[in-house]
């Protein structure tokens, strides 16, 4: 196996001349980013900062990695999906304009923090109907009706107080024992979010997989579209299947949360009603900031999809340039709760966690050193567009990718064999770090166990299990 | 610790052992190689002239045969050795049962002679498995209902069905 390096024409232009507005068009990423920031630093770069090089910080979501040339080994082909990862993350975050485009005229975290691309792509709840009617069109949102006249509107519903939603918990996230996570500002619940591109959308409504009858009807092998590369030949290349899972935390800067170092939305937290403890639904207008965010995207090169994973840098410990005082999102050296252990029973979404109660998340598996490296990288560049950017403040836990990618999905190696063998985010697969086959957290492991309401494999997403029958139930 | 050398010899003679291609044993990729894992073992469990005897011989072979005709060589030359024949033999059950057996050098390996898993890594990339497109207890990749299908000859996988020793290469382009 050989990962190709794709013949594209590249249309390179400085991310930076974007932010003079006029005509500036999505920039293809670079095939690499090896160049030094010194090396390309330009003239007219006032800052200290170093300045990426031409179009790396660009809105344009790559449709798949780009790999250097010889040697091809494991170290250089991880550092390949890395920075796909990162340009990912930059695209993705990317400030939107109202229709939830990118807009090309801005650059990311220039203007201070807003409305990003990835707010724009559909959740699953929106997708996956109680009556299994045919979803909203792209670029309709529908809210539960607790959310609704509380004043001014939310960007954000979020629903999810633990990793797996109650539609999926018979799935594989029950015998890990997934529990919530509580932050140490607030002692409050962290919030999941899951969000789906287009092309996602799209491959679900057009094959009727969004209710079970559809996915009884449906016999091929499910194939989500694969992002490839645009080139001369094919310049309208599909982006592919995109799917994001979030972490977010509530962020009050009267418990110590230090607001500018996270990216913020005002969200519904939507809690749902609950038999145990005796829970009504309710709804409440919060700041939230992201702490975790998954991207998994299924590319020509990783048809068992790249998996990437990034965390805000506070979580398990104080991250870089943090202001005398900051403490870590979810660890206290002088607390007792024991480390990585779910809180104590029951589990109550709406409950404010005393001190001695909240989450003690240490990383198992550290951050790999070109990893880090190449997050210093980016975070240079991320603080050189704005010294205030909120986006300097994120890492790349790690990129999860398939070394076999031809392995075949109805073979008895369909995962391809995924490097690094284990990867998880502190905010989404706390429970389950380490390094035990079939235990400790990989995603591309544990999401070949994913099917269809019909027990058919779904193609690495559990999105699918959540579809109802025709005109309701499950 | 082991050289390069160690690792080419060692997964050369592996694959004429197992019948699997060197690329199947020991994926360009791997992110954790169990080929490193067994030589590993061997040179733990094994003293070091003989493991030198055994890759050494191996590499004499690869140089001055043919690859059709290497297997016969091996046969001769190291599995019927009284000294090497009874290492290779618990290399190929180390292959395929992912266990360094015990005893081996003292008669032939009974059901219930002692031995220790090589790891947990290793556990789940056992070769018998592989060729009969089945997996170990407690570990499998293959999708729901896969039971309900025969298996296939499937060449696309690192570890495709090539144990009848015509090596696929192991699929990958
Ligand atoms: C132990 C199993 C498990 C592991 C390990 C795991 N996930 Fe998931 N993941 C799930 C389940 C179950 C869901 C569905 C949750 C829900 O719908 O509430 C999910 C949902 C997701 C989603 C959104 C919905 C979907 O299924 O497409 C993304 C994206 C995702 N995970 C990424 C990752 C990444 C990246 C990793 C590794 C860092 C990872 N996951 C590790 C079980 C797992």
């Amino acid at each position: 196996m050989r990962f190709s390096r794709p013949m594209i024409c590249m249309i390179i232009l400085s991310g930076l001349a974007c932010m003079g507005g006029g005509g500036c068009t999505p920039v293809q990423p670079p095939a690499n980013t090896n160049a030094t920031p010194a090396a390309t630093a330009t003239a007219n770069n006032t800052s200290a900062a170093p300045t990426p090089p031409p179009g790396t910080l660009g809105p344009a979501i790559p449709h798949d990695a780009n790999f250097s040339d010889n040697p091809q080994t494991l170290a250089a082909i991880q550092h390949d999906f890395d920075v796909f990862s990162w340009q990912s993350f930059v695209a993705l975050n990317w400030p939107a304009m109202p229709d939830g485009s990118a807009d090309p005229g801005k650059i990311i975290g220039a203007d201070g923090d807003g409305a990003v691309v990835w707010d724009g792509y559909k959740e699953p709840y929106e997708v996956f109907l109680p009556d299994g009617s045919t979803p909203t069109p792209w670029g309709q949102q529908q809210l539960p009706a607790q959310c609704r006249n509380l004043g001014p509107p939310g960007d954000k519903v979020l629903q999810m107080t633990q990793k797996v939603s109650d539609d999926v918990l018979d799935a594989s996230g029950q015998p890990f024992g997934t529990g919530p996570l509580v932050d140490q500002q607030n002692g409050r619940y962290v919030r999941y979010e899951i969000r789906i591109n287009r092309d996602t959308y799209d491959y679900i409504v057009q094959n009727t997989l969004y209710n079970k009858e559809g996915q009884q009807a449906f016999t091929q092998l499910i194939q989500f579209p694969k992002g490839t590369n645009p080139s001369s030949q094919a310049p309208d290349a599909p982006v592919g299947s995109i799917v994001i899972k979030a972490a977010w935390k509530v962020i009050d800067p009267a418990q110590g949360d230090i607001p500018g170092r996270f990216h913020k939305v005002q969200a519904y937290v939507y809690t749902r009603a609950s038999d145990n403890p005796p829970t009504p639904p309710s709804c409440e207008l919060k700041t939230v900031g992201l702490v975790g965010f998954h991207i998994a995207h299924k590319t020509a090169s990783a048809p068992q999809w790249v998996w990437s994973t990034f965390e805000q840098v506070d979580n398990v410990q104080v991250g870089h340039d943090a202001p005398p005082g900051t403490k870590a999102n979810f660890f206290d050296a002088v607390s007792t709760y024991p480390v990585n252990t779910p809180p104590p029973r029951p589990w109550n979404p709406n409950a404010v966690l005393p001190p001695d109660k909240r989450s003690q998340v240490k990383r198992v598996i550290p951050i790999d050193d070109a990893t880090k490296a190449l997050n210093a990288q980016w975070q240079a560049w991320l603080g050189g567009v704005n010294k205030d950017s909120v986006w300097q403040y994120y890492e790349l836990v790690s990129t999860q990718w398939p070394t076999q990618p031809n392995a075949s999905p109805t073979g008895p190696k369909p995962a391809g064999d995924p490097a690094p063998p284990f990867l998880a985010n502190a905010t989404l697969e706390t429970y389950i770090q380490g390094n035990t086959p079939n235990v400790s957290s990989s995603c591309i492991m544990c999401h070949n166990n994913a099917t269809t309401t019909n027990s058919k494999f779904s193609d690495f997403t559990y999105l699918l299990e959540r579809a109802h029958k025709k005109g309701g139930g499950k | 610790m082991s050289s390069n050398q160690d690792l080419d010899n060692f997964v050369g003679l592996s694959a004429i052992l197992t019948g699997f291609s060197a690329d199947d044993l020991n994926p360009q990729f791997s992110p954790q190689p169990v080929a490193v894992e067994y030589l590993q073992t061997l040179q733990a469990k094994v003293a070091a002239p003989l493991v030198t005897q055994l890759l050494t011989t191996y590499q004499t072979i690869a140089a001055q045969f043919p690859a059709a005709e290497q297997p016969a060589q091996v046969q001769v030359q190291i599995l019927t050795d009284p000294q090497m024949g009874p290492v290779a033999r618990n290399i190929i059950r180390m292959w395929y049962l992912s266990i360094w057996y015990d005893g081996y050098d003292t008669g032939p390996v009974t059901g219930f002679s002692p031995g220790t898993v090589v790891s947990s890594n290793a556990y789940t990339k056992g070769l018998a498995w592989d060729a009969m497109q089945a997996h170990p207890m407690g570990y499998s990749e293959m999708h729901y209902g896969y039971w309900a299908t025969p298996p296939q000859a499937d060449d696309s996988t690192d570890a495709g069905s090539s144990a009848n020793g015509n090596s696929s290469g192991g699929g990958q382009a």
